[in-house]
């Protein structure tokens, strides 16, 4: 068990304050879970650095000592809670909860809506979100609405595709719902291989049939594992008697 | 699981003995961890079914920034040749998720370890209703599941995107 007031010590000569109690992890004793409080400066960086943070935790491997810093943020905290308040009192019936995380400096900030939004709530809400993070001097990095939209993407499509080429509309539809998306009508799907076919990503043969471009093949690449698009091909080849 | 965590949490503000206070409190927020990581856990486990008896508590962050951060980020690269814009956004913000939540499970799981093997370590009353354990609210405890969920509908809508 790694000494803990060597690792106090080891700290607080890089200026890093220990918050709370040092805990060793459970499963791994010599792992060991360090609250650091974190503050800014008047340039609204973080204090200690997340360099500073690296430095110390080479400086205690060297010693073999392995550490996972708990980063608590009190403004960040505040920022939030204030940022729930908010969006919370102007559109409680259309949001159930709003929070706020952050990477490398700039905020993400996540909304999970009560049921689908139109475009014009979900505008207004961004609006305010950014007038309210603006006040703070933080950056909105982004914004989500965790709606769980489940259309297949352009991406989605095309990997069914290949997988199935060449495929009618129909049974492209059929695999997008097996594979567990929602399609809102045939319309929708014709209209996106439409849109897919003058990209130049799928052509059109005979039959209303679509297979893809060469160019597509390419940029899909392959994948040298049990999950090898060329294998899922041969299987859904064997599959339909070919 | 979630709501027995919130009734210890409400037992914890109620009892009067500190003894007591300091045993409700404790496992309040050892459910809340629980709770939290068996949304991840059976998430996860849709994502590769092959995940689900491997992924011990200590493995899960370790999961998110490997494995998971890797599909998404290959996934990325890959619609980045299609120049499918939305599904670079989605995966951008699935990646972004999964940094929030391996954060989320680390604290979860820190905080678990003092209240179960470090009775040492006194839950702190700050408010009539609100108390610490090793520096962390219960308040904060509170938000892990719902936080979870959500992150965890960032990633499973990125992932289905590039892998369904």
């Amino acid at each position: 068990m790694p000494d803990h007031s060597k690792v106090i010590t080891i700290l607080k000569e890089l200026d890093i304050n220990v918050a709370g109690s040092i805990v060793e992890d459970s499963g791994a004793p010599e792992r060991l879970f360090i609250h650091v409080a974190i503050v800014r400066d008047s340039k609204n960086k973080q204090v200690p650095s997340n360099r500073k943070l690296n430095d110390a935790r080479h400086a205690l491997a060297e010693e073999g000592i392995t550490v996972e810093f708990l980063l608590t943020d009190g403004q960040q905290q505040d920022i939030e809670a204030g940022l729930r308040a908010t969006v919370l009192h102007a559109f409680g019936s259309n949001v159930r909860n709003v929070f706020m995380s952050t990477t490398g400096g700039s905020a993400q900030v996540w909304i999970e809506p009560k049921q689908m939004l139109n475009e014009a709530v979900s505008k207004a809400i961004a609006e305010k979100v950014k007038t309210y993070i603006s006040g703070f001097n933080t950056e909105l990095g982004s914004l989500a609405l965790t709606t769980g939209e489940n259309v297949p993407s352009a991406l989605a499509c095309l990997r069914a595709i290949r997988q199935l080429a060449p495929v009618d509309s129909s049974e492209l539809l059929l695999e997008l719902v097996n594979r567990g998306f929602t399609v809102p009508s045939t319309d929708w799907l014709r209209r996106r291989l439409d849109m897919m076919r003058k990209k130049g990503q799928i052509v059109r043969l005979g039959g209303n049939r679509y297979v893809l471009s060469l160019g597509s093949i390419r940029s899909l690449g392959t994948k040298k594992d049990g999950a090898s698009p060329d294998i899922t091909r041969m299987l859904a080849l064997a599959r339909r008697g070919m | 699981m979630e709501i027995v965590a919130q009734h210890l949490q409400h037992e914890a503000v109620v009892r009067t003995l500190s003894v007591e206070r300091d045993l409700f409190g404790r496992s309040a927020f050892n459910r809340y961890y629980y709770a939290t990581f068996l949304e991840v856990k059976a998430s996860l486990a849709k994502l590769r079914p092959q995940w689900a008896g491997e992924l011990a508590h200590a493995s899960v962050p370790e999961v998110l920034r490997g494995k998971v951060k890797k599909e998404l980020s290959r996934g990325r690269n890959t619609a980045q040749k299609m120049n499918d814009i939305a599904v670079v956004a989605l995966c951008q913000k699935a990646l972004s998720a999964t940094e929030s939540l391996a954060k989320i499970m680390d604290e979860g799981r820190a905080t678990r370890v003092a209240a179960d093997y470090h009775p040492e370590i006194p839950i702190v009353f700050v408010a009539v209703s609100d108390f610490r354990l090793n520096t962390v609210g219960v308040q904060t405890a509170q938000t892990w599941p719902h936080k979870a969920r959500i992150l965890l509908v960032a990633i499973s809508s990125a992932w289905k995107q590039v892998h369904a």
